[in-house]
């Protein structure tokens, strides 16, 4: 019993520090990507289209949603109090420094993360991946490191995206319901948001980005002889980045508090 | 005759189970080696850590004298270069067309070819085989056969010296199965190595200059061909038995190995 236990914590400890050097070999890989003029640049261009283009009409649909609902209910509450002011800083607070990252994030994870752990799995599977090294392709460059840039740069700029959806298209839903003066709802909001606020959104989705690609692409790999390993691999990809993010989220708020 | 592989103690194990156990070989270069033995004796493991492609548990691979795992990133590059590989699944790219699968190596390894260069060494392979009017279908539109022809064709694409060929010859018709071996003789008359695995008997007997027999992951035997079919051991003359009794081409020496 004891030595299964010490087994299985032996284990845990040794995939830690193989993931932590797949980490590190994909920060090397991507630092290495720009200055071999890689063929994977194609990769990279399809990455950014799948991940960023293709998810757009999701994001703004949450973005759109998220800010209509946040300014009916906000004013409802706050109405009865007579501090209808406090939308703005509201509407600053949770969609750009809190629920445009992670709801941003996990929009990629269910769409770009099992994507990629579904096709890194398959081409384990059909010896795909062993062509690429047959053929002297590092798999890490040409297949994970246009996925992580791909990734990272999309969930950056679709963040940013969200973020100015959400707060100035949903205004436009208000107005069937509430009506604001636009000179009003615009000049509140521009004097709430402040630098700290995009910083913030753009730092928390960088560390989405990477986590997502990173772990998608992770488990991917792992997949070793059956395609009935996938859907496994997939769901822990799920998992793995949610809580990855979370847990990302929680530290980088406390960080920023500190200063 | 040059070495140009050195396996030295080489294990490699699958949920603890050996697939190759204590493997010690020396493989020539400039000629026809082929690994034979009963499925799932290890050969294609073999090949891949050949190749480069798997890596051992324990051991160590030389190419000409350079540690295959310790070599650096441009000597490893150099390598690939040289040697092409075909898999015994095809493994193509399923998601690049037949064009995108035969030009990545050449885009890879030679960036200084145009775009014009690319597109007619891919014209010249895919017409070779017969497979001009599929070059913009993806793998999974093409029969098994012609997924083998493309992966073979891949594998020559960039005119390599060393080629791996994990069973050439399965799953493909009487005249392609021709063609593949006129390719074979065409890369061993221009001095390339040849490293295949195989239990097709008309392949060895008419390629082989140096035979490999495994038996559950373990070295039988190595050795120039015309000594292997000679040989008394008996786990030898049974598995070599068990390889050529449906070939229909035969020399006295497997006549009388057949014959016993």
């Amino acid at each position: 019993m004891i030595s299964k236990i010490g087994t299985i914590a032996l284990q845990r400890i040794s995939n830690f520090f193989y993931a932590l050097g797949f980490f590190f070999h994909v920060l090397k890989e991507t630092l290495l990507f720009l200055k071999r003029k890689q063929v994977g640049f194609k990769v990279l261009v399809m990455q950014i289209f799948f991940t960023g283009v293709e998810a757009i009409s999701i994001v703004s649909l949450l973005a759109l949603a998220l800010g209509a609902v946040i300014i009916l209910q906000g004013l409802t509450i706050l109405l009865q109090f007579s501090q209808t002011q406090y939308i703005y800083i509201i509407l600053i607070m949770i969609i750009t420094k809190e629920l445009g990252p992670i709801l941003t994030a996990f929009i990629i994870i269910a769409r770009s993360g099992t994507a990629i752990a579904t096709e890194l799995g398959n081409m384990v599977v059909s010896h795909e991946i062993e062509a690429y090294t047959a053929v002297g392709i590092n798999p890490v460059s040409y297949l994970v490191v246009p996925r992580f840039l791909g990734v990272t740069l999309s969930l950056v700029i679709l963040t940013l995206y969200f973020n100015f959806f959400g707060l100035f298209a949903s205004f436009l839903i208000t107005q069937l319901f509430i009506s604001i003066p636009f000179d009003e709802y615009f000049d509140n909001l521009l004097s709430v948001l402040n630098l700290s606020h995009i910083l913030s959104s753009l730092i928390k989705s960088l560390v989405f980005g990477m986590i997502i690609s990173i772990v998608s692409s992770y488990q991917g790999f792992k997949v070793r002889y059956a395609s009935t390993e996938i859907p496994q691999v997939v769901i822990k990809a799920v998992v793995q980045s949610i809580a990855f993010c979370v847990i990302a989220d929680v530290m980088l708020v406390i960080l920023f508090n500190q200063f | 005759m040059e070495t140009l592989f050195e396996l030295k103690n080489i294990f490699l194990y699958s949920n603890d189970f050996p697939i190759l156990n204590n493997i010690s070989l020396s493989i020539p270069a400039a000629c026809s080696t082929v690994i034979t033995g009963h499925s799932g004796c290890g050969k294609s493991t073999l090949l891949k850590v050949l190749a480069g492609i798997m890596l051992p548990d324990a051991g160590e691979v030389f190419y000409l004298n350079s540690n295959l795992h310790t070599m650096s990133e441009k000597q490893t590059h150099e390598f690939k270069k040289i040697n092409g590989f075909a898999f015994q699944d095809s493994a193509l790219w399923a998601n690049k067309n037949i064009f995108e699968n035969l030009s990545l190596p050449l885009h890879f390894h030679f960036p200084e070819l145009s775009k014009q260069e690319i597109l007619s060494k891919v014209q010249k392979v895919l017409t070779f085989v017969n497979l001009m009017d599929s070059m913009y279908l993806r793998p999974a539109e093409l029969s098994i056969g012609e997924r083998k022809l493309v992966s073979m064709m891949r594998a020559v694409i960039c005119d390599p010296t060393i080629v791996f060929m994990d069973d050439p010859t399965t799953t493909i018709d009487q005249e392609m199965r021709k063609k593949i071996l006129t390719l074979m003789k065409n890369l061993k008359h221009n001095r390339a190595s040849l490293v295949m695995v195989t239990n097709d008997p008309e392949i060895i007997a008419s390629m082989c200059d140096y035979l490999v027999l495994l038996k559950q992951g373990m070295l039988i035997a190595a050795g120039p061909f015309e000594e292997i079919k000679k040989s008394q051991n008996e786990e030898v003359r049974a598995i070599l038995s068990s390889v050529f009794e449906n070939a229909n081409t035969f020399d006295q020496d497997i006549l009388d190995l057949l014959n016993q």
